[in-house]
């Protein structure tokens, strides 16, 4: 909005105005130097006259009253009434009270003048006199009221001047019912002049008048110089009739006449100042509107091309106005009026309404500034429902009177809804964030933290506020080792410069428990590839790494278990072996000694002996063996089954003499395994197969394999004895025999063996079989083998 | 009375082992030609003439059956000892083990032993494997 003129009328308390530049050119102006002349020239005519004689008395009927109605009840209502209007925009006391007199002097003298035609002087006087002291006193508070400015409230000026002005409007009447009735004491008696009363009362007015005068005329604000002098020779004026009217004797002489044209004289000035407030007001509403009538088209053609839509409401008038753009926004056709609804748009969302009211209602008492921007929404006569957003201005007069209000609004629907977009995914990603097992938070590259997730926070049993703006280092989760802050300072850093890292590290959570979790220090980079944030995360591994631990120990204890049972059944049956073969050998000896000294039962016991003490040794031999193959390191080689096959075949030729055998051998493949203990493996399976089909006719042995991705499945199959699939869980065991031993020899190792070594090579073994229709046993072996030898030595996860 | 120094030294603290031993050696006629060392010093003790050896003939044996779980001084220590003294080399060591374990034996051979032999569960297998050794190792065997 354009600058522009205030009014020249008292210091402003407000602010919001600027500086006043009095334009001093009206004729008023320049009669200023002048203004002063009548009053010695008056003055000194009527003293003068009262001298020489007052001259012949001359009071022609209606004269007066109508003399003293034009100059002075009209022009002194004229005045009341200005300033009154004047009041209500502007609530200066200066100009109440200058009303106030002003009403009051008229009022009584129009009294005055009828009650002088209907010959009641004594009366007349009783109350022009009265109401002469009632306008000097308002004078003398208005001149103190401009001396010392100051304002009422603005919101009850009207009712102020009302009840002002009706106060003194029934003080007058009353006094004047007074006199009428004869109750107050003679004031005046022809000839003579004033009773010492009317001389006392009159003489205070007029000395209020005086001094009145000389506050406002040389005491007055500068700025306001044209009005003051005005109205301080006015007041002079006045006063100085009110001594011609103090000193006659006569009513109607020629002094009395001239004081009467000294007061109208006065009651002019003072309407001269009042025109040129008036006149000021006027100029400045006017520069006021062409500003904004200038600006206004300016504004719209700028507005009409950004789809803005403006409005204009003036608050005096209620001649708002509102663009075609702004119409267009609230839906409504060009040409129709706005439809309004206490004073706003009726399309204001009703869920907005009452704020916006109350909006306006705070800015226009002031408690907001006048400028204002705000978002609200809008009902589209076809029920859609849009966002804008209104920027304006609230005017005001220089004394604080809300004028009418300017602005602009904008509709700002898809803004709106891309942010409540943008909010809603804000929000997903929060409760996202909030609800991750791990502890998440956000920091500035300085290492300050700026955000953390409610799992973070609850961990550690504190709040956001606890956590969030210190650095990072000193939140409650790590300050409480140095050792731990600095590693964490270090990996800030090292963050910091754009590279991640990651560590396990010992934090505290709620209730001071120390938890070890998995951390994990991340930079994020701007589009530019500038570091923006670190994002530190983390999982607590506390109860992994206690399950990790036990797991160890665990397995400790186990593998020392292990080659502590390894080392008995190894010096068990390291020890075992040499007393048995003491005792073989030397009842080897005995029978030598004693065959042919004994009897055939004797024999039989001696035999019996032997073949026990054989079978020990070969149960204590297998031992060994089995207890070699758990402890023995797996040697991997490539291996041809069928050298394996060919090998186990010969040995068991050689070892055995049993019938004819249908042998059924596939071409095998080639695997990865320790070739010994395959050996083992094949002559354990395919002698059991000898063993078990010994008797048929003939016994057909079958070996072959079949593969898939993963593994070799080899089988050896015989037409034997079988087993019965109800003791399977026996086969495998060491020592645990499904035959007796007159059935069929044998420890009960050999398939412990098999299992212990297939296992060894990461492969199963399982078997089937029917009692007596043949067993089927298979080995898979992968093709590549784990060679995990049942030794737990997984690779742990070295971090950090 | 000087004893003679013997041809054969057996190494061996089992009694039992020994009897077994003298049995076979006997069979081979080979009487009174071996010495027993019941353990690893007393064996060392013997070959170096300390001791309660001190007053012994001098002379070595030609053949030592060695033992390798002997008391004091395990068998291992004897022939490391044995092997490391050049005054010893001809002396064949035959160590007669009931260990089953392959490293011994690879130990044993490193350091020098000329056979490795587990003693066996039968006796005609044991008798058998000293004959060979006597055959081998000592003199008038062969001739």
């Amino acid at each position: 909005m354009e600058t522009v003129n205030p009014p020249p009328e008292g210091d402003h308390n407000g602010s919001t105005d600027s500086v006043v530049h009095l334009p001093e050119k009206d004729g008023l102006g320049r009669l200023l130097p002048w203004i002063w002349l009548p009053i010695p020239i008056l003055l000194a005519a009527v003293v003068s006259l009262r001298i020489i004689g007052e001259g012949t008395v001359w009071e022609p009927p209606y004269l007066l009253g109508i003399l003293n109605f034009i100059f002075q009840t009209a022009v002194m209502l004229f005045i009341a009434f200005f300033a009154g209007r004047s009041y209500v925009l502007a609530p200066y006391l200066s100009v109440l009270f200058l009303g106030s007199g002003c009403l009051c002097f008229g009022v009584v003298s129009f009294i005055g003048a009828v009650m002088i035609h209907l010959d009641q002087v004594n009366l007349a006087l009783t109350i022009y006199n009265s109401g002469v002291l009632i306008t000097g006193m308002a004078m003398l508070l208005s001149a103190l009221a401009i001396r010392f400015p100051g304002t009422s409230g603005t919101r009850l000026s009207g009712l102020v001047v009302s009840f002002c002005y009706a106060f003194l409007l029934t003080c007058i009447a009353l006094l004047t019912l007074a006199a009428w009735a004869g109750l107050t004491p003679p004031f005046f008696i022809q000839g003579q002049g004033g009773t010492p009363l009317r001389q006392t009362i009159l003489g205070t007015a007029v000395g209020a008048f005086v001094l009145s005068a000389v506050i406002t005329g040389f005491r007055g604000p500068r700025r306001l110089k044209i009005f003051s002098v005005w109205f301080a020779g006015g007041l002079g004026l006045i006063a100085c009739g009110l001594v011609g009217v103090l000193i006659s004797q006569y009513v109607g002489s020629v002094l009395g006449w001239t004081g009467r044209f000294s007061q109208y004289l006065g009651g002019l000035y003072i309407l001269a100042a009042i025109y040129h407030v008036s006149g000021e007001n006027r100029r400045w509403e006017l520069s006021l509107k062409d500003a904004l009538l200038e600006s206004e088209e300016r504004f719209r053609l700028a507005a009409s091309s950004a789809n803005l839509g403006a409005y204009n409401r003036d608050f005096r008038t209620g001649q708002d106005y509102y663009s075609p753009e702004f119409l267009a926004i609230y839906g409504i056709e060009e040409g129709e009026a706005m439809p309004l609804e206490n004073g706003l748009p009726a399309g204001t969302h009703p869920a907005d309404r009452q704020r916006i009211i109350d909006q306006v209602r705070e800015r226009r008492s002031r408690k907001l500034p006048s400028e204002f921007s705000a978002e609200h929404r809008i009902v589209r006569p076809d029920g859609e429902v849009r966002w804008v957003q209104t920027t304006g201005r609230m005017r005001f007069s220089p004394r604080n009177v809300p004028l009418g209000e300017t602005g602009i609004i904008q509709d700002i629907t898809e803004r709106k809804l891309s942010e409540q977009k943008l909010r809603r995914n804000e929000k997903m990603l929060r409760d996202v964030l909030d609800n991750l097992a791990a502890l998440v938070g956000v920091m500035t590259p300085d290492g300050r933290l700026i955000e953390a997730n409610r799992t973070a926070l609850a961990l550690g049993g504190i709040s956001r506020e606890e956590a969030v703006g210190l650095p990072f280092e000193m939140t409650y989760w790590w300050s409480w080792s140095p050792e731990t802050q600095k590693r964490l300072r270090l990996a800030i850093a090292k963050a910091a410069a754009g590279e991640s890292c990651r560590y396990d590290a010992v934090v505290r959570m709620a209730e001071g428990k120390m938890r070890t979790i998995d951390f994990m220090l991340a930079p994020l980079f701007d589009e530019r590839g500038k570091v923006k944030y670190l994002i530190p995360s983390a999982i607590d591994i506390t109860e992994r790494m206690r399950t990790e631990e036990e797991r160890k120990d665990l397995i400790a204890d186990l593998e020392a278990a292990n080659r502590e049972l390894q080392g008995f059944t190894y010096s068990v049956s390291h020890d075992l072996r040499a007393p048995l073969r003491h005792m073989h050998s030397f009842t080897q000896l005995l029978k030598e000694k004693i065959w042919t000294d004994i009897d055939e039962e004797g024999r039989l016991y001696l035999e019996k002996v032997l073949k026990s003490s054989r079978r020990m040794a070969t149960l204590v031999d297998e031992l060994l063996e089995f207890s070699r193959m758990r402890r023995i390191e797996l040697q991997e080689n490539p291996v041809d089954l069928n050298s394996v096959i060919a090998e186990t075949r010969r040995s068991l030729l050689v070892d055995s003499d049993d019938g004819e055998i249908l042998w059924k051998i596939s071409e095998l493949p080639i695997i990865r395994g320790d070739e010994e203990m395959l050996q083992l493996v094949f002559s354990n399976l395919v002698g059991n197969a000898v063993k078990f089909s010994a008797g048929r006719a003939p016994a057909v042995i079958e070996i072959g394999y079949r593969q898939t991705l993963q593994e070799c499945v080899l089988f050896v199959r015989d037409n034997g004895i079988g087993f019965d699939m109800q003791y399977y869980d026996k086969l495998f065991g060491i020592f645990q025999r499904l035959h007796t031993h007159e059935e069929i020899e044998g420890t009960g190792i050999g398939l412990a063996n098999v299992a212990r070594i297939v296992e060894r090579h990461g492969g199963r073994v399982w078997a089937e079989g029917k009692v007596e229709e043949g067993a089927v046993f298979f080995v898979a072996l992968p093709w590549e083998s784990r060679k995990n030898g049942g030794k737990s030595e997984e690779n742990s996860d070295s971090r950090g | 009375m000087v004893e003679k120094a013997k041809r054969i030294l057996i190494a061996e603290d089992e009694e039992a082992d020994v009897l077994l031993m003298q049995i076979v050696l006997e069979e081979l006629g080979l009487r009174d030609s071996w010495a027993v060392a019941h353990d690893g010093k007393e064996a060392l003790d013997y070959l170096y003439q300390r001791g309660d050896q001190a007053s012994r003939a001098a002379g070595k044996p030609e053949l030592i059956l060695l033992d390798l779980k002997l008391p004091k001084v395990n068998g291992l220590e004897v022939l490391q000892k044995i092997r490391e003294d050049e005054r010893f080399k001809p002396v064949a060591v035959v160590i007669f083990s009931s260990s089953l374990d392959e490293n011994d034996r690879a130990q044993a051979m490193s350091l020098g032993a000329d056979d490795f032999m587990i003693k066996p569960m039968d006796f005609n297998d044991f008798r058998a494997a000293i004959g060979q050794a006597v055959s081998a190792h000592v003199q008038k065997l062969r001739q």
